[in-house]
């Protein structure tokens, strides 16, 4: 009996073991190769399992001339959370007061965006505001039920608002487009292609590298790098921030460009904005006024005029005009000067900036030469620089000039300039009648280091013969000496040839008794130019506020200090002396 | 008659050795085909991981470059200079020397060169042109 009861228990025993066992198995058959249920409850299955991702990529970084980075991607972290969660855990005062501690916020904003049971998902500091890293650290030590850190991949510009006009921003929406300066205009290449991977997760949602579908690798946006110089740029800015906060002036900008090749070493432009933070900026802080911002140039203006009449033959340096002592009737329309003078020779009227002589020199020259000068500068139209927004100025056609234009062009105005119009207009002077296409996106280079693109030194024309470009560099050189309307743009142990402008600004019904535009176009060394610098400075409200007077210091702050970072050498002579001058103090 | 030695008789079924064979080789296959499963998911587990460690690594460099970038701009570091009642000039044109002429360079180099603020790591003097 006993022996019988045994069998039975042994039998009963195995009999247990292999249904369970073939229960297993028929579960396994059935999940493996996904039996029953329907069409509807596989696709269910293998969506929880499926992995679809785009794979982000960085777009790619902007370099100055020398490697410095100014333009690059970090990740960063976005404060969210699942407010469904931190409502039913009766905690949603405390998350908003803790949240709103560390992000510097509104509690009471944070609470009403938590405060919404019905969602799943909000972003606490608003879309698009991230926090640092000690930030994200102290958050996840709060260890708040139902909120979570999400990275971003954030564009950051390290040298904040200094060059802010020249790189632009990246928008924060999905495309991450670039808008405004170098990232919009070069957004094609910095923006690179994304990547996709479709593959299958495990049961604690891992991705399983053997199960994956497609793997399509991103492609990285390729890297810009540009002729500025952030040193330049920095001097340039600082300078700029000094003279609009000494003369009150609305705003300034200035351009420094190397004169034979046409690159752009600096453009600055205040007011600037953060394009770190570009949503709380003020839409006329972010315009580039170097590019997109015309005005009537005015005595800058002459230097070309007399260089259209000097390359012509019409005048020469030395003939005298008769400046009718600061009034000159013309066409029933009278045309000042700021100071009234007698017979001045065509280099005094640079000199001295004499309106009445300039407008007698173009009278001399005529309509037709003088249109066909001015375009041949590069007046009345865009100069090709590879930034968005770059205005063509103004130019009348010909036929529309009246018989007072030829008078009023040749003073600055009638017509309209960007500054780098108007500094084009100056190195074709200083580079021997050459013009060069400014320039400001050196190279373009893949991650892999194919260069994709590559701008080289570009002639856009010759609009006056070298003999006549030395001339007038001898010419311009005399306004910063004793005596010319640019003394204070004199920059010690080196010789500047410039010109100085101020031009009423048109208002309605004429122009402005009060409000000017202050300038300072020039180039340094006289002898042999290497840069070309131009200032302006809009709505000046010091009690002098020409351009000499305003411009000139800021151009001799700019120039005196870049002459010496990039190693201009000094002229013999003016070194001598001033060794002479040091040997006799310490004697 | 003799009794049949009944040790010699072969009690019970036995496997035919061509079965065997087949049996050993298909489970030869299948631990070769585990092995290579389980080092191929160790591989993938491994180029996964890298995979991530290569874009953190990627991550913390760009962070670092930006902190880096961010200290050295020229606005910084006139700010920690000022902080630090620091001021930094140009140096006089009067004090400067320089030389054009490579004749020059490495005649002159030989004779002043315990007098050169800058010399390179090879010992040679180093100009700015």
């Amino acid at each position: 009996m006993t022996e019988f009861w045994h069998r039975c228990r042994f039998f009963l025993v195995t009999l247990i073991v292999l249904l369970a066992l073939n229960g297993l198995v028929a579960r396994l058959v059935y999940l493996h190769f996904r039996l029953g249920g329907g069409a509807e409850r596989n696709t269910r299955l293998m969506e929880v399992r499926r992995l679809e991702a785009d794979l982000l990529v960085s777009r790619g970084k902007i370099y100055d001339c020398r490697g410095n980075t100014l333009a690059l991607d970090v990740v960063k972290k976005e404060v969210c959370a699942d407010p469904f969660l931190v409502v039913s855990n009766n905690c949603a005062k405390a998350v908003a007061e803790n949240v709103a501690r560390l992000l510097k916020a509104d509690s009471g904003g944070i609470y009403e965006r938590i405060n919404q049971p019905q969602r799943r998902f909000v972003y606490l500091g608003g879309y698009g505001r991230t926090i640092d890293g000690e930030a994200a650290a102290r958050l996840e030590g709060m260890k708040l039920p139902g909120v979570f850190l999400r990275d971003m991949m954030v564009r950051s510009y390290p040298q904040g608002r200094s060059l802010c006009h020249v790189l632009g921003y990246v928008n924060f929406d999905l495309s991450r487009a670039g808008a405004g300066g170098v990232e919009q205009k070069w957004n094609a290449y910095l923006h690179g292609v994304q990547g996709l991977l479709i593959s299958e997760l495990d049961g604690r949602r891992r991705e399983l590298y053997d199960r994956r579908v497609l793997e399509v690798r991103p492609r990285q946006g390729a890297d810009v790098t540009l002729t500025v110089d952030y040193y330049v740029q920095y001097v340039a800015e600082r300078a700029l921030e000094n003279a609009v906060r000494e003369n009150r002036a609305t705003a300034a900008w200035a351009i420094v460009e190397r004169v034979k090749t046409g690159e752009i070493l600096a453009m600055a432009s205040f007011p600037n904005y953060d394009p770190n933070n570009f949503r709380n900026e003020a839409a006329e802080a972010m315009r580039n006024r170097c590019v997109s911002y015309v005005y009537e140039p005015g005595s800058t203006f002459k230097m070309a005029v007399v260089a259209a009449a000097l390359n012509e033959g019409t005048v020469s340096s030395s003939q005298t005009f008769d400046c009718e002592n600061g009034t000159w009737i013309y066409n029933r329309r009278p045309l000042h000067d700021f100071h009234p003078y007698g017979v001045l020779s065509v280099a005094d009227i640079i000199k001295k900036s004499s309106n009445i002589g300039a407008a007698k020199v173009a009278v001399l020259l005529g309509d037709k030469k003088l249109y066909q000068y001015l375009r041949a500068f590069g007046i009345g139209r865009p100069t090709g620089i590879e930034l968005p927004g770059e205005e063509c100025g103004l130019l009348h056609p010909l036929p529309e000039w009246t018989s007072l234009s030829v008078t009023r062009v040749a003073i600055g105005h009638e017509v309209a300039v960007t500054a780098l119009q108007m500094l084009q207009v100056l190195c074709s002077i200083a580079n021997d009648g050459v013009l060069m296409q400014p320039h400001i996106v050196r190279r373009v280079t893949a991650t892999d280091g194919q260069v994709l693109f590559e701008q080289k030194p570009k002639i856009a024309g010759r609009p006056i013969r070298p003999e006549t470009a030395l001339e007038m560099r001898r010419l311009l050189e005399r306004v910063t000496e004793e005596g010319g309307t640019g003394c204070r743009a004199q920059v010690e142990g080196y010789s500047v040839g410039g010109k100085t402008g101020t031009a009423q600004k048109a208002v309605k019904g004429g122009y402005s008794d009060v409000l000017n535009m202050a300038s300072f176009t020039g180039f340094i060394p006289v002898d042999d130019p290497q840069v070309a610098i131009i200032v302006v400075l809009d709505e000046p409200k010091a009690a002098i506020h020409t351009g000499g007077v305003v411009a000139g210091p800021v151009f001799r702050d700019i120039a005196s200090e870049i002459v010496r970072y990039l190693d201009v050498p000094p002229n013999t002579t003016a070194v001598a002396e001033g060794a002479k001058t040091e040997d006799k103090s310490q004697i | 008659m003799a009794n049949k030695n009944r040790k010699k008789r072969i009690q019970g079924f036995v496997i035919p050795m061509p079965v065997v064979v087949i049996l050993i080789t298909a489970m030869a296959l299948l631990l070769a085909y585990i092995g290579l499963d389980v080092r191929s998911k160790a591989l993938g587990a491994k180029i996964k991981s890298l995979e991530l460690q290569q874009a953190e690594l990627q991550r913390s460099y760009d962070l670092e470059l930006w902190k880096w970038e961010k200290m050295k701009s020229p606005s910084n570091i006139e700010k920690m200079l000022s902080q630090n009642s620091c001021a930094m000039v140009w140096p006089a044109e009067g004090n400067i020397v320089r030389l054009r002429d490579p004749e020059a360079i490495a005649t002159v180099a030989a004779d002043y060169k315990p007098q050169l603020a800058q010399a390179s790591r090879s010992g040679k003097p180093a100009f700015h042109d």
